[in-house]
């Protein structure tokens, strides 16, 4: 699969791009220029060399704000998903195989939760259990979680009726040894590529609730959060939101890209599309070498 | 045939399925024996349910009523766990149609034919892959093919070593459905001849098809279905030559042969008119 | 020879997608009311010939070679244009899975209305009568009713029977039915049989019947072709190919059958060594 993967062109775009965000993730704070929270008298400054992406509302770099921002933008994403990846996708399996009763109950709650309406429940959830970083995170994770039961459960649904799953229950196989030895690998590309969306919608949500104040107090810089602080003063800095938007926007393209390129590299269709892509470019480049023989339209295609 | 126990007897079963008002029954007092080493032809068309009750005997459905008796051990009365615990013994195997479809993709020929020992426990991994590779000489597999995916190798050699698995566990009976109609005919033809050479007084094979014609060669007797009911159970010649049901002359009219040629037409259709208003 | 319907001279079908030839040298002739029998495995080109008789070869698929004459006219450089012509009302076809060939959201009665109301330019009454009398004629015992079902409430053979009645609703002079019988049940596939048989001695249909078995091709057809590998190992009377193969390949098949099917106790009624 990895082989595939590196002969599309957009995995290496979407992994450029996310190498990078990654990087401001984890050395965003060290890469800060100058003290994110300090503010100046230079007020609503335009770009300079001292202040690359000029300053805001109380003075402060807004280059140094975006770095110092992205370790809980960046981690927030990753954390959304990997909750939401293990309240989902466990059960998700689960309920194949631990009988209708489970089945049923799991089902409910899934669509409760699809029918949540996201903001609404994230501020229920920081009323109930504090307004902070972790908190918002939790209730995304867990609002997203419906993805991810519905892959896993469908991916295991698919697998469990097969045949061969049957020939090994037919030899004694137990429900573990059939989950491990078959139904796991199968359900892995398919969540992989969940949770590379599920990382980008992660981010602009979490963006989004930083811009309502939601999960992170005000001094400490997030992307949502300057953002929102952008838009008071688009009096004064029009082109101000642009910085964080970009970076919002590039991110979660290239998450999806991944997201794209998983499932053409992993799925039996992607694995096809490659092969007749190879195929094709191999039988225009001889036909171009020898000579040219008319072609006919073929209707199939 | 009657003077010996027999290895699988199957008394008076009532199979159903689906739930609620959509329930049906698909197998009404399904009654036969298979003796050691006999092979045995079970025939019926699409919803005969020739499958449902290969499924009953290997434990995937639940009959309603009768009993299933393997070497007289009453399989209807097992629980899960001593299901798991017979099958771990590996004496009744079982061979699905498509073996693209009954072997795991993404597992190695060697890993797929192995699974059944391993699952068992108790041998090392070297113990295992000798009897894989000794396995893969019956069947006529090439051990270079161990490490290859099913998808990797022709459809005749993945029935191969679908059978290779069946056969890992020394079983005392086959069940075998449709084994050789994915095939062309050039492996058709191995494949039965390699069943052919196996049957022997040390397993039994039970084989399902919707065609007489495909397995009749190597059928000692021939169980005919017809819509849920045995309507017939003789030995192949006589069957073929002296069928007594309307419906197994019809299935033994409608067989293609290279000779009957199209003038039993009218033969075909006034069975067919019989079978309709019964 | 003038009620030779097709004729094939020297069939070459090149593949560019491997750059093999899909299909080689393949000839015959055909009349009205004839059958003929292709045999052969998948691969062996047997589909891909019955395509470039329809002129619907698949994307890389080429025509390099050869002549098709259709009714006296050769048909190997139509334009699309022309082809949409001739398909469906002088060369007809079946496939294998009926199913897939019918819009599940439709009665097939419609279906097959259609078709007479664009082939036949019937008016919507006059092709709902007419609908009704081919799926009589296609021994449909209660066309009423046949005629309001969805694909998915009737059976395979049913189903390959409401489609051979479409193929054959513009009155063309060929069907060609490439492994029709295969997915069904042996005695559906005995009536679908018995039904071309049928339509070719009723009709004057000439007819190309193309499967994996050579015993469900000896049915019906006069004249065998087998192929494999895109190249024709056995071209004769159905009896010669039946009783005096000359190739391998021909008596692999026929072996088949004498060692595992029907044969084996029709000739000799002895118990098994």
């Amino acid at each position: 699969m990895l082989s595939r993967l590196v002969r599309l062109p957009s995995f290496w775009v979407a992994a450029v791009i996310l190498l990078l965000v990654l990087l401001l993730g984890v050395f965003g704070d060290v890469l800060a220029p100058s003290n994110p929270l300090k503010g100046s008298s230079e007020v609503l400054a335009a770009p300079s060399l001292a202040h690359p992406l000029g300053t805001d509302y109380l003075g402060r770099d807004v280059l140094s704000r975006i770095l110092a921002g992205s370790p809980v933008s960046v981690l927030g994403a990753i954390e959304v998903a990997g909750i939401a990846l293990v309240v989902g996708s466990i059960p998700g399996l689960l309920s194949v195989y631990l009988g209708r009763a489970f089945e049923w109950l799991t089902l409910r709650i899934i669509d409760t939760l699809i029918a949540l309406p996201f903001l609404v429940f994230a501020v229920a959830m920081t009323a109930l259990l504090g307004n902070g970083i972790n908190q918002a995170m939790l209730s995304v994770g867990i609002l997203l979680a419906p993805v991810f039961y519905r892959v896993a459960r469908a991916a295991a649904l698919q697998v469990s009726s097969s045949p061969y799953v049957e020939a090994a229950t037919l030899s004694g196989a137990s429900a573990s040894w059939v989950l491990r030895r078959h139904i796991l690998p199968k359900v892995l590309a398919p969540l992989g590529i969940s949770a590379a969306g599920a990382a980008g919608t992660g981010l602009v949500i979490v963006a989004s609730l930083t811009f309502l104040g939601i999960g992170v107090q005000p001094p400490a810089p997030t992307w949502g959060g300057i953002l929102a602080s952008d838009l008071g003063y688009l009096d004064y800095q029009p082109y101000a939101p642009v910085f964080p938007i970009v970076l919002i926007v590039l991110t979660v393209l290239a998450l999806n890209l991944l997201a794209d390129v998983l499932r053409d590299a992993s799925g039996q269709s992607g694995r096809v599309m490659l092969k007749k892509r190879a195929l094709r470019r191999a039988a225009k480049k001889r036909r171009r070498s020898s000579a040219p023989i008319p072609q006919r339209a073929g209707e199939l295609t | 045939m009657t003077d010996i126990a027999p290895l699988l007897s199957v008394e008076g079963v009532d199979v159903h399925y689906g739930r609620g008002a959509r329930r049906k029954q698909a197998i009404h007092a399904a009654d036969f024996a298979i003796a050691p080493g006999e092979v045995v032809g079970l025939i019926g068309e699409t919803g005969s349910g020739k499958s449902t009750l290969a499924r009953a005997i290997i434990g995937l459905v639940r009959p309603e009523a009768g009993r299933i008796a393997f070497h007289e051990e009453d399989l209807t009365a097992l629980t899960p766990a001593k299901w798991r615990a017979f099958r771990r013994t590996g004496v009744i195997q079982y061979v699905f149609q498509d073996p693209l479809r009954s072997l795991d993709p993404d597992m190695t020929l060697h890993d797929s034919v192995a699974e059944p020992l391993l699952i068992r426990g108790g041998l090392t991994r070297a113990q295992i892959t000798e009897k894989v590779r000794r396995q893969f000489g019956k069947v006529l597999l090439d051990e270079t093919l161990l490490s290859r995916l099913p998808g990797q190798v022709s459809g005749g050699q993945r029935q191969r070593a679908a059978i290779a698995r069946a056969l890992l566990t020394e079983p005392r009976l086959l069940i075998l459905d449709e084994p050789v109609s994915a095939l062309d005919s050039a492996n058709r033809v191995q494949i039965l001849e390699l069943l052919h050479a196996l049957a022997g007084p040390d397993v039994a094979l039970l084989f399902i098809s919707h065609d007489l014609g495909s397995v009749a060669g190597i059928t000692d007797r021939v169980i005919v279905l017809y819509r849920g009911r045995i309507v017939e159970v003789d030995r192949t010649d006589s069957i073929i030559n002296r069928p007594a049901h309307p419906y197994t002359k019809l299935l033994v009219g409608s067989a293609p042969t290279l000779t009957a040629g199209g003038s039993d037409r009218q033969w075909r259709d006034r069975l067919r008119a019989e079978l309709g208003a019964a | 020879m003038s009620d030779t319907v097709l004729a094939v001279d020297d069939l070459t079908v090149h593949n560019h997608l491997d750059d093999t030839p899909a299909v080689s040298g393949v000839s015959f002739e055909l009349s009205a009311g004839e059958v003929l029998g292709i045999v052969g495995e998948s691969g062996s080109g047997k589909t891909i010939t019955c395509r470039a008789l329809l002129g619907v070869l698949p994307d890389l698929f080429e025509v390099t070679g050869g002549a098709i004459r259709l009714l006296g006219r050769d048909v190997t450089s139509l334009t699309e244009r022309e082809w949409t012509q001739l398909r469906g009302s002088r060369i007809s076809a079946v496939f294998q899975d009926p199913a897939s060939y019918l819009n599940p959201s439709i009665p097939v009665g419609k279906q097959l209305e259609e078709v007479l109301r664009v082939k036949n330019r019937l008016r919507r009454k006059d092709a709902r009568a007419k609908a009704m009398e081919l799926l009589a004629a296609v021994h449909i015992r209660d066309p009423e009713y046949v005629y309001q079902q969805f694909p998915h409430e009737l059976s395979g053979g049913m189903l390959q029977r409401v489609l051979i009645t479409t193929a054959i609703a513009p009155e063309p002079a060929i069907l060609i039915a490439d492994e029709a019988t295969t997915a069904l049940d042996v005695t559906v596939q005995a009536e679908i049989i018995d039904l071309l048989a049928d339509l070719a001695e009723r009709l004057g249909l000439a007819l190309i019947v193309v499967s994996h078995d050579l015993a469900v091709v000896a049915q019906l057809c006069q004249q065998i072709i087998v192929l494999r590998g895109g190249l024709v190992v056995e071209q004769g009377a159905t009896d010669q190919v039946l009783f005096s193969p000359r190739h391998e390949y021909t008596r692999l098949l026929l072996e088949e059958h004498h060692r595992f099917g029907l044969e084996r106790f029709l000739t000799s009624t002895e118990p098994r060594p």
